[in-house]
């Protein structure tokens, strides 16, 4: 009875307002929510969770023998507490503290707190009034999201046996991937040492019931897992995503133009992940289709973008831009089909030179066109973090948050924070924003 | 005080060969046009101090025929410059094509942030790169000088590089531009920005004394100590150093290089420390020390700490507990890890960790009890950082790996389990404290073995005796920790650096001028120090640059031995070099065995520092990067009094040749008295190899006890071939000296084929008991480079051996190796990089490979079987061609592990 009144009052508060259930928003990671803030935001309470405790360290300073400086980090999935967001409530895991915790949105008050034997790397997947976990000890954990009533724990590892790690325990199959509910079932794996068999899990998310356990090898399964058509898609860090199949947990192989921990599902199943290597100069990020694995497009000198309908906000060396990307691929392939047909044109072949002159002028007209995909562009300092929420786009800063109009890119709102701004969950009409410190900084409509 | 940047007053060398001097002041321009001959690209603009400014697109052009006329084989550039930011293709003067593979002329600038010197005898541009990156915004003099031999750069009168080349300069063939302040060639233009005071061209080379000069004008803060940073807490470290001279010192530093916070140091003596307090975490501090002179202010160079690495504890304030002072008690105050097994209210747990740098991990089977202490914890951020409370229904079993807990108790009256399993996850030389105040410490693991120096134990045999509980796959290991140090520790893959050591349960690792001490059993780590002047590379052509014993490390750096603290890594003394050396040569070798102390002397510059670029150390052939680093003399200190005891100078030591066992100590020599005269510490000419002997010394007296003639050697000869790498190893019996010797054909150039050859010489007199040979496998990849691993019985060296004592070639190969890295042995094994160039475990036995995948070791030896474990601290996490793994960890037989039955998922 309690319960169902606790229930019923969170749902009131936050009536017509879109939850954020899980990692980046969705199992594709979009970090697109379709609901703009009401502008203007004011601070309504601050969170200190101390400081993230990385289950990785930094990248090497530099490849020096490529004389190759400014390697990137491909394993930075857990540079803050991440949140979800539902029910009037946020949750977050602390790779600190070992817990999820659960704070009321309105007041930042803890209404509940979960501790798990280590670290916890992703925020709870929100479902059905269920709150789903994953920790470092190699369990996963169901809790009632509203009360933090433990429902049931499963051993995600195949023992018990634990580690030292970085000054605490962590089981040698960690779960580091989040727990990805889709389609009614419940898939997170089991995985550290390419050495030792990883296992991914896949339960009904209603009755915990197993489906299927499948075990892989060579592999270690580290970041938030994806979920796009009829597979899934799990980083690697410093190796290619693997892919596997929603049917039976199969591997059907990776994505080797993709890499990093930064992936993100387009609605048509391109995979945009980087960064794919460390031996690329600049920063890159790709985008891979998901049946071929081909490079599909790379974005030079970036580490984050979002995709909201077909068009792509990124960062390139000083530049925040707008990219049409549905048209820019359009074009591409028009350029592309150009570029081919000419290279079969022999100049010397006096009869093919009105058409190699037809598409000479094709091609330049649709370089033209390609010019055309970039909607604006402003200078702007490059981003931790941007998603989406409706006509907004937020933007994620070194000790600063900051809101544009998707439309024009002129800046809507900003505010201070503490802290780079790796986390940034737009839900229910708040703006809560995790930063590299460990704070959680939570913005609402001013009164 | 308001801190000055350090200028030079148009420091120069004398006009002698002077054929060309440009300056670049404003009194010299007249619109455009330089005097006497240059002309400005842009509208030339300049700076208060009335220097041009080169900035966007500006840059000067003189008359080609100018250049045309210099001369091709003997000629100096000289420059001063300051560079206002570091790029690629940045050109101070050049007259240079670089066309794909059409690559011609010379040019002096820099590359990145190092300042590089290239020029072309007809092939591609050679450079001579600096190591030491460039300070933007800061003076510099430079001198890039060709004699048709060896090409060097001079960086504010110190030799910054050198390079041996043949033959004059090849210049363009095509019109090229003479250039000052830009790249530019027929297809590519990069202008630079900063400021050139001047630029001259000499036809002669500048003289020792004329070096000396600029180089005293240009010097810094001078140190009796060199400085170096110790972390003590987060956000906490101390910065210490010794002046030459008593007076105080000014310290500017901050989380950039522009600095920022400054503060005084006001110590009478000549010992600085100084409390840096409130750093910001994941964060690389610069810093630079400065103090005054009768000459005005000196400064150091800007070093740079970086708090990323600052794993020190955080202090836990709680009450105290009657028993924690009796549990501590015998354990020395440094971080560790700690288990408690069954709870009571907790109170013991926090009084540990609030009286200690333990980090603790409770156990127990109440949910709620450890709940409402979790959540108490939490709230006083305790939880998961310095104590762990950690759910188990049942006790009686913890599900860790033996020899884990320095401390291993329970809060409990009454033990919920058996203290045989206290006992069994007490780490050897850990404290098993029982109710009723009952303590025990633990033994080491039967038949583990120490790596105290560079190849295990000082006789250089990479074999110290480990048995690792007779594994010899890698299923037979299983993981006993895993974590720091990460891939930002080090330098890319540790090119040639040296090997971590593990002894008395810790194990040292040193990364990117700085190292640290971790907990071999639980990887905790102990402390952590910031050197800047610690790096030395190159290790297969000189030996390390550090050794440990149970108590202390000993690290060389620059002319002197710091002896520190195993525990804490407080510096107990300094060691310097014999009294004739102290101001021209560096701590070259360094060896410990009872009470004795070895170092050696090897002159200033002859070290290997550069890491950035190709530096590869395994070219085949005669090269200036795979030259052997010598030393003038060896000396012996004792332990006990930290005395100099004796010095033994004669000829020119060869420094991977030094080997110390059982209280003698032998090398090779080269009595060579011509170049031991001309020598510069580092040599690759075929001269090193005449009149070389064998030595074998007293290691407590110096005395020698016998010393031969070194037989002729089975491939080189006086006209042909070369060579590539030399090692010393002892057994019980004998001195092995191992030669890589390279082919080479009628003209002098390597075959790419060549051989190792083992000469045996008995400990007793020096006898030759055998000379004998086995084949190179390949001459890349550090194959021909592969140090010996030296048993009593055989000797593995890529890819096969010998036996011993009789040196016949053994019958089987090992295998695979691949990629860089060395090859160290255990009783039953050889661990090695092999199959897809991740860490491999060749069995004795089987005669087969096992293989961790993605385990990548570093391009030398980052991987030691020791303390009864296999240690991987990480090495390769900068290389950026695979998808390696980036993380430090350790195992342990399965056999010694407690791990029982197998592991598979409940479903």
């Amino acid at each position: 009875m309690i319960r169902s009144t606790l229930a019923l009052l969170v749902l009131c508060s936050a009536a017509s307002a879109k939850p954020w259930t899980t990692y980046r928003h969705d199992n594709r990671r979009s970090g697109v929510s379709s609901e703009s803030l009401h502008l203007p935001l004011s601070q309504a309470w601050s969170h200190d969770g101390g400081p993230p405790q990385q289950a990785w360290t930094g990248p090497a300073k530099w490849d020096a023998y490529s004389a190759n400086d400014g390697l990137q980090s491909m394993r930075n999935f857990d540079p803050c507490h991440f949140t979800t967001a539902d029910h009037g409530l946020i949750y977050f895991g602390s790779s600190a503290d070992n817990a999820v915790h659960c704070l009321d949105a309105k007041t930042g008050d803890e209404k509940w707190l979960h501790f798990t034997n280590s670290s916890v790397r992703f925020p709870p997947t929100i479902i059905d009034e269920k709150a789903w976990f994953g920790s470092d000890d190699g369990f996963v954990y169901c809790a009632d999201a509203l009360t933090g009533k433990p429902l049931w724990n499963k051993r995600a590892a195949p023992s018990d046996r634990l580690v030292p790690s970085n000054g605490k325990l962590i089981s040698p199959w960690p779960v580091r991937t989040g727990i990805t509910v889709e389609n009614g079932r419940a898939w997170f794996a089991a995985s550290l040492l390419p050495w030792k068999t990883s296992y991914l899990w896949c339960i009904d998310a209603t009755t915990a019931e197993q489906i299927h356990l499948t075990e892989h090898s060579g592999v270690t399964l580290q970041g938030a897992m994806l979920a796009g058509g009829d597979r899934l898609y799990i980083p690697q860090g410093r190796a290619a995503p693997v892919v596997l199949k929603q049917k039976d947990g199969k591997a059907t192989g990776t994505i080797s133009q993709a890499g990093g921990v930064f992936c993100l599902l387009t609605e048509d199943n391109q995979l945009i992940a980087g960064p794919p290597n460390q031996r690329e100069r600049d920063e890159q990020l790709r985008i891979a289709d998901t049946k071929s694995g081909k490079r599909l497009t790379t974005f030079n000198n970036t580490t984050r973008v979002v995709v909201a309908q077909g068009k792509a906000y990124l960062h390139s060396v000083d530049k925040l831009q707008c990219l049409d990307l549905t048209r820019k691929g359009e074009v591409e392939t028009t350029l592309a089909s150009h570029q081919t047909a000419l290279k079969k044109l022999d100049p010397k072949v006096e009869t093919n030179l009105p058409e190699i002159e037809r598409l000479k002028k094709a091609l330049t007209d649709t370089q033209v066109e390609l010019k055309k995909c970039l909607l604006w562009q402003i200078v702007h300092p490059a981003p931790f973090e941007l998603v989406v929420a409706g006509d907004q786009l937020i933007v994620g800063l070194n000790n600063q948050v900051s809101i544009l109009a998707t439309a024009t890119g002129k800046t809507l709102w900003q505010e201070k924070v503490t802290g780079k701004a790796y986390g940034l969950t737009p839900a229910q009409g708040r703006l809560i924003v995790s930063t590299d410190l460990g704070h959680i900084h939570t913005f609402a409509p001013q009164q | 005080m308001k801190l000055l940047l350090l200028t030079l007053a148009g420091i120069s060398i004398a006009n002698a060969g002077l054929l060309s001097h440009w300056t670049f002041g404003k009194e010299k321009f007249e619109g455009q046009s330089l005097k006497p001959s240059g002309e400005a690209a842009e509208n030339p603009e300049f700076d208060t101090d009335g220097h041009l400014v080169f900035a966007a697109k500006q840059h000067v052009i003189f008359p080609e025929e100018n250049a045309q006329k210099l001369p091709l084989e003997t000629f100096t550039l000289e420059a001063r410059v300051r560079i206002d930011q570091p790029q690629k293709w940045g050109s101070i003067v050049s007259y240079s094509q670089d066309n794909g593979s059409h690559e011609r002329g010379w040019l002096l600038g820099y590359n990145g942030s190092r300042f590089s010197f290239r020029l072309s005898t007809g092939g591609p541009l050679l450079e001579a790169a600096a190591t030491e990156p460039l300070e933007p915004g800061h003076w510099y003099h430079l001198f890039a000088t060709y004699d048709g031999k060896q090409m060097r750069l001079y960086v504010n009168g110190t030799l910054a590089s050198s390079r041996a080349v043949t033959g004059p300069v090849v210049l363009p063939e095509i019109p090229t531009p003479f250039v000052v302040g830009a790249y530019k060639d027929k297809d590519e233009f990069y202008p630079i920005t900063g400021r050139i005071d001047f630029v001259k061209i000499h036809d002669t080379l500048p003289t020792q004394k004329e070096l000396a000069t600029i180089a005293k004008k240009s010097a810094g803060v001078s140190f009796s100590v060199r400085p170096a940073v110790r972390f003590l807490a987060p956000g906490k470290a101390l910065l210490f150093w010794e002046a030459s001279h008593p007076g105080k010192a000014i310290i500017a530093y901050g989380p950039t290089r522009k600095l920022g916070t400054i503060v005084e140091s006001t110590a009478k003596e000549l010992r600085h420390e100084l409390l840096l307090e409130k750093l910001q975490p994941h964060t690389r501090y610069s810093y630079r020390i400065s103090s005054e002179t009768e000459d005005g202010p000196k400064f150091s160079p800007i070093y740079e700490f970086d708090t990323g690495m600052n794993y020190m504890p955080a202090p836990a304030p709680s009450p105290t507990h009657p028993l924690a002072d009796n549990y501590l008690q015998d354990l020395s105050n440094q971080p560790g890890f700690a288990i408690v097994v069954g709870l009571t209210d907790g109170s013991l747990t926090r009084a540990l960790a609030s009286q200690s740098q333990l980090n603790i991990t409770a156990f127990d089977d109440d949910l709620d009890l450890i709940n409402t202490i979790r959540r108490e914890l939490t709230t006083e951020k305790l939880h998961g950082s310095r104590i762990t409370l950690i759910h188990l229904p049942d006790l009686k079993k913890i599900p860790l790996t033996s020899c884990v807990g320095n401390l291993v108790c329970s809060e409990r009256k009454e033990l919920p389990c058996p203290s045989s399993e206290l006992s069994r996850l007490t780490r050897p030389q850990g404290r098993t404290a029982l109710p009723g105040g009952t303590f025990t410490t633990r033994d080491p693991i039967p038949g583990s073995g120490e790596w105290t120096h560079q190849y295990g134990p000082p006789s250089n045999t990479a074999y110290s005796g480990e048995r690792l509980g007779g594994s010899q796959a890698t299923g037979e290991l299983e993981l006993q920790w895993i974590g720091r140090p990460g891939a930002n520790f080090g330098i890319d893959r540790q090119p040639r650096m040296s090997a971590p050591l593990a002894t008395n349960g810790k194990l040292f690792h040193q990364g990117l001028n700085r190292l640290m001490a971790l907990d071999a059993y639980n990887g905790q780590i102990l402390w952590g120090m910031e050197i800047p002047d610690l790096r030395r590379v190159n290790i297969p052509h000189d030996c390390a640059n550090w050794c440990a014993d149970d108590d202390h490390l000993y690290v060389a750096i620059k002319d002197l031995l710091w002896v520190l603290d195993a525990a804490t890594g407080k510096r107990v003394t300094t060691l310097k070099l014999t009294a004739d050396h102290r101001d021209s040569h560096e701590w070259g070798y360094i060896a410990q065995e009872g009470d004795t102390v070895i170092g050696s002397s090897v002159r200033l510059g002859a070290e290997f520092k550069k890491y950035f670029g190709d530096a590869w150390y395994d070219k085949v052939g005669r090269d200036s990067d795979t030259a052997n680093v010598l030393s003038d003399n060896i000396f012996g200190y004792s332990k006990s009094t930290w005395k100099s005891n004796w010095s033994y100078s004669r000829g020119l030591i060869i420094n991977p040749t030094i080997s110390l066992s059982d209280g003698k100590l032998c090398f090779l020599e080269s009595r060579n008295a011509g170049l031991k005269k001309d020598t510069s510490g580092r040599e690759a000419t075929r001269n090193l190899w005449k009149d070389i002997h064998v030595v074998c010394l007293d290691a407590s007296t110096g005395k020698v006890i016998w010393e031969k003639p070194f037989p002729k050697t089975l491939l080189r000869t006086d006209a042909k071939g070369f060579i590539q790498v030399s090692y010393g190893a002892m057994t019980s019996e004998g001195f092995l000296a191992t030669l890589s010797e390279g082919d080479t054909n009628e003209l002098g150039k390597p075959t790419g084929k060549g051989l190792f050859s083992y000469h045996y010489f008995d400990l007793a007199d020096g006898t030759v008991r055998f000379q004998s040979q086995t084949s190179w496998r390949t001459n890349h990849h550090g194959s021909h480079i592969s140090h010996p691993v030296v048993y009593e019985d055989k000797v593995y060296t890529d890819p096969t051996g010998i036996s011993l004592p009789d040196g016949k070639p053994l019958d089987h190969k090992f295998g695979p190796r691949e990629g860089c890295s060395a090859v160290v042995g255990t009783s039953y094994g050889l661990l090695l990089r092999g199959i897809d160039r991740c860490l491999t475990f060749w069995s004795h036995d089987q005669k087969k490979p096992t293989h961790w995948p993605r385990l990548r070791p570093s391009c030398w030896l980052s991987f030691l079987p020791a303390q009864g474990l296999f240690l991987v601290p990480e090495g390769g996490g900068g290389c950026s061609c695979g998808g390696w793994m980036e993380t430090s960890l350790a195992f342990i037989p399965r056999n010694n592990s407690g791990i029982t039955g197998s592991e598979e998922p409940k479903k």
